[in-house]
């Protein structure tokens, strides 16, 4: 039992103290991790306590049968601690899958990524990230509707673009399923007052209205086969 | 046309089905929390699809399994 209270206590520390995947900055002094690193420390102890509570049910009622005790850590081992495992992972998972990383997990977005994070690339989403316009989840801060049902929307996308990488049904080059919503772009923009400054009011309308699109001017919003060929 | 009557089949030991299916939702939670935790120890998009799509089902199969025995265990009881 030591031997267990100390691999998920070790193995909870090792998430929370993990370092952030894209800054050399140091952590200011105090920190003791995000909520997301918390989320999953605690994650894998309930997990790791939930495995070892399942084990000692099983192994009590092969040699005892339903007793009273066993009865309460069913009720425990069954009914309380997995909706925290669960719940937690879940939290966890909607979290890690908004990252770059989870976009550009599949290889048809290698080249995507690759353009995103070129330092050299003048490309849409490259300025917003190298000048980190957008401080984290870069793909899906401008790739989601916001409001409830845009989280809905993507997550339910998600899943068919696995699907879609799956079996390889896509054409080659991958192409955007929908129109770029303006409303992505002005959400953040809209209002600043160097994009009030740099366009007129009647442009304003026009944007605001869906009659122009922002990757008229401002686009292409991505470079992947520029970055491509100038890596070989 | 003699009439031999089968002799009929010894009642089910209702204790031996509440362990079958304790034990399949004993194995049923095991697996979500296998897959919970796979999820939160490393975050892939597969893994993520298989857990929103088979971790609340097999928690669900378990709730159903012990909530059947839990039922069957208050009946035999006569106390629903």
């Amino acid at each position: 039992m030591k031997a267990f209270v100390a691999a998920a206590l070790f193995s909870g520390a090792a998430a929370l103290t993990a370092a952030p995947p894209d800054l050399g900055v140091p952590e200011p002094h105090g920190w003791i991790g995000t909520t997301s690193q918390w989320i999953q420390g605690v994650g894998i102890f309930f997990a790791l306590l939930n495995l070892v509570l399942l084990a000692v049910i099983w192994s009590s009622l092969r040699r005892r049968g339903l007793t009273s005790v066993s009865r309460a850590l069913l009720f425990g081992g069954i009914m309380v601690v997995p909706v925290v495992v669960v719940f937690l992972a879940t939290a966890h998972g909607m979290q890690k899958s908004m990252t770059v990383e989870a976009c550009g997990a599949c290889h048809v977005m290698e080249g995507h990524v690759r353009d995103l994070t070129n330092p050299a690339s003048d490309s849409l989403a490259a300025v917003h990230y190298k000048n980190r316009y957008i401080l984290q989840d870069q793909c899906y801060t401008c790739h989601s509707d916001y409001g409830m049902f845009g989280t809905v929307g993507a997550k339910m996308e998600g899943v068919g673009h696995v699907w879609h990488n799956t079996t390889g049904h896509y054409a080659k080059p991958i192409k955007i399923a929908h129109p770029y919503s303006n409303t992505r772009c002005l959400t953040c923009h809209a209002g600043a007052a160097n994009f009030l400054a740099k366009h007129e009011k009647d442009q304003v309308l026009r944007l605001m209205t869906g009659k122009d699109s922002c990757l008229d001017c401002h686009g292409p919003a991505h470079k992947p086969q520029e970055t491509q060929e100038a890596m070989r | 046309m003699s009439s031999t009557a089968r002799p009929a089949p010894p009642p089910a030991n209702p204790k031996v089905g509440s362990t079958v299916a304790l034990r399949l939702a004993i194995l049923s939670t095991a697996l979500a929390v296998v897959l919970g935790l796979t999820l939160l120890i490393e975050e892939t998009p597969y893994v993520f699809t298989a857990f929103m799509v088979l971790g609340p089902l097999l928690l669900a199969i378990a709730f159903v399994l012990l909530g059947m025995v839990i039922l069957r265990e208050l009946r035999s009881r006569e106390i629903l």
